[in-house]
């Protein structure tokens, strides 16, 4: 994962812009300096021309003609003749002397291909051509020597070139691996937070870079949130110390208060009622607390690999004796042999179960059919259907139903704390599911999306037959 | 039957003690962990059940029953505690509890849960047949009778009558049946136990003259002739 995720770390992104930049510097570099020793060359050769002219000159003036074309013969026959060319023909263009066999006649500085020369080469030639009294004289030089030279710039340059680019390039991979395995190292540092163990802290390196720096940040703020938690936990014990202890005393009080009582009395009635009240009072702030913990994602820490079938059918077992005792109907859709595998807790989630039964029980009328349906909806993916045939939650109430301490107008006539949802949604969001509320149309339909912990048992058929049976 | 009981909350204290002593038990209170600690080291074998609130001046309970746990005590531990957070339960029976009740709570639940908890060591010697009256189960071959005649329950209405058969005249609260028999430790907010006794009734009291499954009112059930 790593080598695949290399090319588009930031570390290489910037190697790789650093290497563009340098290509073109590079581009522009190797165009000065190739134009720049041309031009030095070409003078060069015209200097080489010219000094030759001045000799042939000086031999013509001295010696005459004889003088002049014993000099070229030297030179046509010479060490010098390579690369060279030495030429002088008469005034009807007869060649008199040189190493140039073809007839050529054409005055001032040109470059000339080889082939209109006659010669067997590959490179133009620099050709000057003048009229020395009644003849005619070129002198050129080919330009193999510039090329060699352009040949050994192009090569220094090249291969200077290949080896910065490919240091740049190695160096952008090499810093893009360490890149990555330090953000590698500080993903799975969050990871483990995040699975509820809030005492990790993300290692350092020491060297103040801005992976450091960044990371030092994120180790504060992470103590940030661990103070915040610790501090929750605490709060959660204050409160359970002192407010419960009261509800508790209370609650004593009145038991001592019923045992003086007659039995069935008015007044033993009344003291009942307050253990009632003290009770759903303490029930209320149970329940907020333990949304609040978790929440926290502390629990995360104690997630063991479990089976959603098994969690399912356990709860099944306990409810639907009360649902078919209690006039509903129920009708279970879950492979026995299918196993839904996921990382969990199995007591919040027979709680989350349960509080989602409890609520269509509590809520729908007597023949309604309450349907429970468990399996693959894609591979890796497990969905859990709780619905039902009763009145339904309006579409405006639907997402307020999972708010703490909310509830319908409809229910506030009806036992209950108004947290059971709000439990549901913070034990789903615990395990990283999927909760979504809808209309079955008539009814309400809960649909978990779990992820499943392995994807090899995805993918089986809903259609087999032997469905979960229960009594 | 002698028992410990460690709660510095005097109103609690006071309550559990008389209340204990009108059940019929012999009750010596400490408000002090530490001081718990000495009183066990000394007087360790006078006591069947030990009833110990976590948050404790000088030495705390998880750390008082740990202590015992490792000195090699056995006597049974109740934990009675305000403290009922999500991982609390489970922190109290991994430092050696037996038992463990939330505050606030009613007497009726602490004392069936310390009679169950007396009673348990006799029960896990493990009787193979169970007998009340005309009822009987037997534990191996998990069949139930009555007056001759076999009964066919289910398997939780098979572990509820265990249960309720192991604590014979004593009553089994609503919340020890869902822990001990479904495993859940939250309100199951139906009534999931009231249905399960009710058909469990059907099977093996309502075809007989006489009814040995009573409820007691507001709190749970008792098994007797």
């Amino acid at each position: 994962m790593l080598s695949k995720n290399l090319l588009n770390s930031t570390s290489f992104q910037i190697a790789a812009s650093s290497f563009v930049q340098i290509f073109y510097f590079f581009i522009v570099i190797g165009a000065v300096i190739v134009l720049m020793v041309n031009a030095e060359l070409d003078k060069h050769l015209t200097r080489s021309v010219l000094e030759t002219k001045k000799i042939l000159q000086t031999q013509y003036l001295e010696k005459g003609e004889a003088g002049l074309v014993q000099t070229i013969e030297q030179y046509g026959q010479g060490r010098h003749a390579e690369n060279h060319i030495y030429f002088v023909a008469d005034k009807n263009s007869v060649k008199i002397a040189g190493n140039l066999a073809v007839p050529y006649r054409k005055y001032g500085w040109a470059d000339v291909k080889p082939e209109v020369l006659g010669l067997d080469e590959e490179l133009p030639f620099r050709v000057y051509g003048y009229k020395l009294g009644e003849l005619y004289v070129l002198i050129g030089v080919s330009r193999e020597i510039t090329e060699e030279v352009f040949e050994i710039i192009l090569f220094v340059l090249g291969v200077g070139f290949s080896l910065v680019l490919g240091f740049i390039l190695l160096n952008g991979l090499y810093q893009a691996y360490i890149t990555q395995s330090r953000i590698a190292l500080i993903g799975a540092t969050l990871d483990r937070i995040a699975a509820g163990n809030l005492m990790e802290r993300i290692s350092l390196q020491n060297n103040h870079d801005d992976i450091d720096q960044l990371s030092v940040k994120i180790n504060a703020a992470l103590e940030q949130i661990s103070q915040l938690v610790n501090n929750l936990e605490q709060v959660s014990v204050d409160i359970a110390h002192d407010l419960k202890s009261p509800i508790n005393r209370l609650n004593l009080h009145v038991y001592s208060l019923l045992k003086v009582l007659e039995y069935e009395s008015e007044a033993a009635d009344k003291a009942q009622l307050v253990v009632a009240e003290a009770t759903a009072i303490n029930n209320t702030f149970e329940a907020l607390l333990r949304i609040a913990q978790i929440e926290s994602g502390a629990r995360k820490a104690q997630f063991q690999h479990i089976d959603l079938k098994d969690t399912l059918f356990s709860l099944l077992e306990a409810y639907v004796p009360v649902i078919e005792d209690g006039g509903f109907h129920s009708h279970i859709d879950i492979l026995k042999s299918l196993p839904l595998d996921i990382n969990g807790d199995k007591e919040l989630l027979s709680q989350m179960f349960a509080n989602v039964l409890a609520n269509s029980l509590r809520h729908c009328s007597k023949g309604t059919t309450l349907s429970v349906f468990a399996g693959y909806k894609r591979k890796g993916l497990i969905q859990v259907i709780f619905s039902d045939n009763g009145a339904g939650i309006p579409a405006v109430e639907r997402e307020k139903v999972f708010r703490r301490l909310y509830r319908l107008e409809k229910s506030r006539t009806t036992s209950g704390t108004g947290l059971g949802l709000s439990l549901v949604k913070a034990v789903a969001h615990l395990h990283d599911a999927t909760l979504k509320l809808e209309d079955n149309e008539p009814g309400v339909k809960i649909t978990f999306l779990f992820k499943a912990v392995d994807n090899n048992s995805g993918n089986s058929s809903y259609t087999k037959s032997h469905k979960a049976r229960f009594f | 039957m002698n028992i410990l009981l460690v709660e510095d909350d005097s109103v609690t204290a006071e309550h559990i003690h008389k209340g204990l002593i009108e059940a019929g038990y012999s009750v010596d209170v400490i408000s002090d962990g530490q001081q718990a600690l000495l009183m066990m080291a000394a007087k360790q074998k006078e006591y069947s059940v030990l009833v110990v609130d976590r948050m404790l001046p000088s030495l705390d309970g998880l750390s008082l029953v740990r202590a015992l746990r490792q000195d090699g005590c056995e006597t049974p531990v109740i934990f009675l505690t305000a403290m009922s957070g999500i991982n609390d339960r489970v922190m109290g029976l991994e430092a050696g509890g037996d038992d463990y009740l939330i505050k606030p709570f009613a007497f009726s639940e602490l004392l069936a849960r310390i009679n169950a908890l007396g009673r348990r060591g006799g029960l896990q010697r493990g009787e193979a047949v169970l007998k009340v009256c005309d009822l009987e189960v037997q534990m191996i071959d998990r069949i139930v009778m009555r007056c001759g005649d076999i009964i066919k329950v289910q398997q939780k209405e098979f572990s509820l009558l265990v249960i309720l058969m192991k604590n014979t005249d004593r009553v089994v609260t609503k919340a020890m049946l869902l822990e001990q028999v479904w495993g859940f430790h939250f309100d199951p907010k139906t009534t999931v136990v009231e249905t399960h006794i009710s058909r469990l009734r059907a099977k093996v009291d309502k075809p007989y003259t006489s009814q040995l499954i009573h409820t007691v009112r507001n709190i749970g059930y008792s098994l007797h002739a």
